[in-house]
């Protein structure tokens, strides 16, 4: 009969091998299959090539899927905190339930103080642990030690206490954030960010369990290599290969605000010679340079610099001194830099540059446009790392962002 | 002395939605757990860099977590949510569309070639010739074709989920399956011929 020799379509072959016919179809097709090899050595070709694309790994870069979590947890505590609304009665508890933590109040204040960059009375908290009042508590007592710590290095004080002790902050804000660290590991997972904008650090974060032992001393040692990998790294490596210590990267940026250039805390903490601690104690005003400053002046990735020359744009972006026309113009060669890669340690710049390009197509109630300008911005305060100029601009802009 | 995380690896997925409407945040945590790898493969395979594929998980679940009041609790929710990463990065994609277009062999997020990223010490050189085949492949599908073979071959949806992914009709999917899986075939056909022809 001339249909045994009329192939079907490859739809129907193709919705037969995956057992989406009809049964009456689904008949026809199979008789057809049993007696065409041609058929059925395209299906099984077919087949042999989506199991070979099914085994193919992952490639997600070395712990990115164990980070998403916290990531996704800073991202859905935001969602939750704008879904509330104004007037958000009690925060993570179903209408009518009984449910309430312990800490609900405290975090809120403490977001409140914080002022970060959601928006007061907003708050529709994640279920919250009860660890989470020690943790402000303790969270305001290193803050306290840093500055005290800052205030005894470089007033008067300093001439009266050994010199044994040059560095600030390391020793209390360690100890502090190193029990922090451990009331967090017990404590397991919050979904908030919590008081990271008060820290210091880059909201949207939590703070990671059990690394926040790291003072601000070893923070500023490990930063320089941190930056020279940089260059190399791109951006996600990083941020995949750094869970977050917001705690010990408050520490630090307090450090990087008030302080040394990191090279000479580094080489005060590590237990240096008598004579480097004298030429600190001696010129430690002189050689001041905050990290934000030494990140500044690094040397910009080449595409990114050419970038820059080539639209007149300032490394990083500025309402005052970045046309729309230039922003616009620029912005397909930032989106192409970012994706191949090669904005190396300029990612955060990139990023933020995106979103100010994308915020001037943006229109109050496109939420496509919305969730992009907001995930530039973010992405931009996670990738920042030392560059502090860069993550503040991008909070502060991430703030005035209306909805 | 915090409070320890509750174990509810082996709690239904209908139930775990429940907590985190109810109230239970962190619940969403297990919803992460379990999706996360299919997740990051579609976006990856969608939209072919790891950056945009991590933009694309992110924004997924934070979406899935604004639309949780509507999910069906008599679906499974890792189908569900692979619809919502597919048509996350279909519009990836689509934003970036007017870029110039990323190499195929673009360097991944820790700076290695496809090549460097593929192997694996248990595949023979054959095997794995055959897979950076199949992958060279499928890159060279249009985004529509790479994603509608993408849900059906990482997310193992039927036909019917991955039209609403797409917002197609199921007989478009039908089709554009078959188009693209004909194009698959027929793009490593040739490069396995071209490989053959240039071999001493």
């Amino acid at each position: 009969m001339k249909n045994d020799f009329q192939h079907p379509q490859s739809e129907e072959l193709f919705a037969f091998r995956d057992g989406e016919l009809l049964p009456e179809k689904r008949a026809i097709i199979e008789a057809h299959v049993m007696g065409c090899s041609v058929c059925r050595s395209f299906i099984d070709q077919v087949s042999s090539l989506e199991a070979e694309l099914r085994q193919s790994p992952d490639r997600a870069p070395t712990g990115y899927l164990e980070s998403l979590h916290e990531k996704v947890r800073a991202r859905i505590a935001v969602a939750a905190s704008e879904a509330a609304g104004e007037e958000a009665p009690v925060v993570g508890v179903p209408e009518g339930g009984e449910r309430r933590r312990g800490g609900v109040r405290l975090r809120e204040r403490r977001r409140d103080d914080a002022g970060a960059r959601r928006e007061r009375g907003r708050v529709k908290e994640a279920p919250v642990l009860p660890w989470a009042a020690v943790l402000s508590t303790v969270s305001a007592a290193a803050a306290v030690l840093v500055v005290v710590a800052i205030l005894i290095k470089q007033g008067p004080y300093q001439r009266m206490i050994t010199p044994k002790v040059p560095t600030v902050a390391s020793p209390s804000a360690g100890g502090e954030g190193k029990r922090e660290g451990d009331a967090r590991g017990e404590g397991g997972v919050t979904l908030g960010t919590v008081s990271d904008k008060a820290a210091g650090g880059a909201p949207g974060k939590k703070v990671a369990a059990g690394a926040p032992g790291k003072d601000a001393g070893v923070a500023a040692r490990e930063k320089p290599a941190e930056e020279t990998t940089r260059g190399a790294a791109p951006p996600m490596a990083k941020l995949d290969q750094a869970p977050e210590d917001r705690l010990g990267k408050a520490a630090d940026q307090a450090a990087q605000k008030a302080e040394p250039a990191p090279e000479q805390l580094g080489s005060v903490n590590q237990g240096e010679s008598s004579e480097s601690r004298e030429r600190l104690q001696q010129e430690p005003q002189a050689s001041a340079a905050p990290r934000s400053f030494a990140r500044m002046s690094q040397a910009l990735a080449p595409g990114y610099a050419a970038i820059l020359s080539r639209f007149g744009l300032p490394p990083i972006w500025n309402a005052a001194s970045v046309s729309p026309e230039a922003l616009a113009n620029a912005e397909p060669e930032l989106r192409s830099l970012y994706v191949s890669g090669a904005a190396g340690s300029d990612s955060a710049r990139v990023r933020l540059y995106l979103a100010e390009a994308v915020r001037q197509r943006y229109a109050p109630g496109d939420s496509t446009l919305y969730d992009e300008i907001q995930r530039h911005y973010h992405r931009a305060i996670d990738l920042a790392g030392t560059d502090v100029e860069t993550a503040r601009v991008a909070e502060e802009r991430l703030r005035t962002l209306g909805k | 002395m915090g409070e320890k995380k509750p174990d509810r690896t082996a709690v239904p997925d209908a139930e775990i939605v429940q907590l985190v409407l109810g109230g239970e945040i962190d619940a969403f945590d297990e919803l992460v757990r379990r999706t996360r790898r299919p997740a990051y493969r579609l976006a990856r395979r969608i939209t072919r860099n790891h950056e945009d594929a991590d933009d694309v998980v992110q924004d997924s679940y934070v979406k899935a977590y604004r639309a949780l009041a509507r999910f069906d609790p008599n679906r499974a929710f890792g189908p569900w949510f692979l619809t919502i990463v597919a048509r996350s990065a279909l519009s990836q994609i689509r934003q970036r569309a007017r870029r110039a277009t990323v190499p195929l062999d673009e360097p991944g997020a820790d700076g290695t070639t496809l090549a460097e990223r593929i192997p694996d010490a248990a595949m023979d050189t054959a095997a794995m010739q055959r897979l950076m085949d199949a992958e060279e492949a499928l890159a060279k599908l249009s985004d529509e074709q790479r994603a509608v073979l993408a849900l059906r071959v990482d997310g193992d949806l039927p036909y019917g989920e991955i039209a609403s992914a797409l917002e197609i009709p199921v007989g478009t999917v039908m089709s554009r399956l078959a188009r693209a899986r004909e194009a698959l075939l027929e793009e490593v056909e040739k490069l396995r011929a071209e490989r053959f022809r240039r071999s001493p």
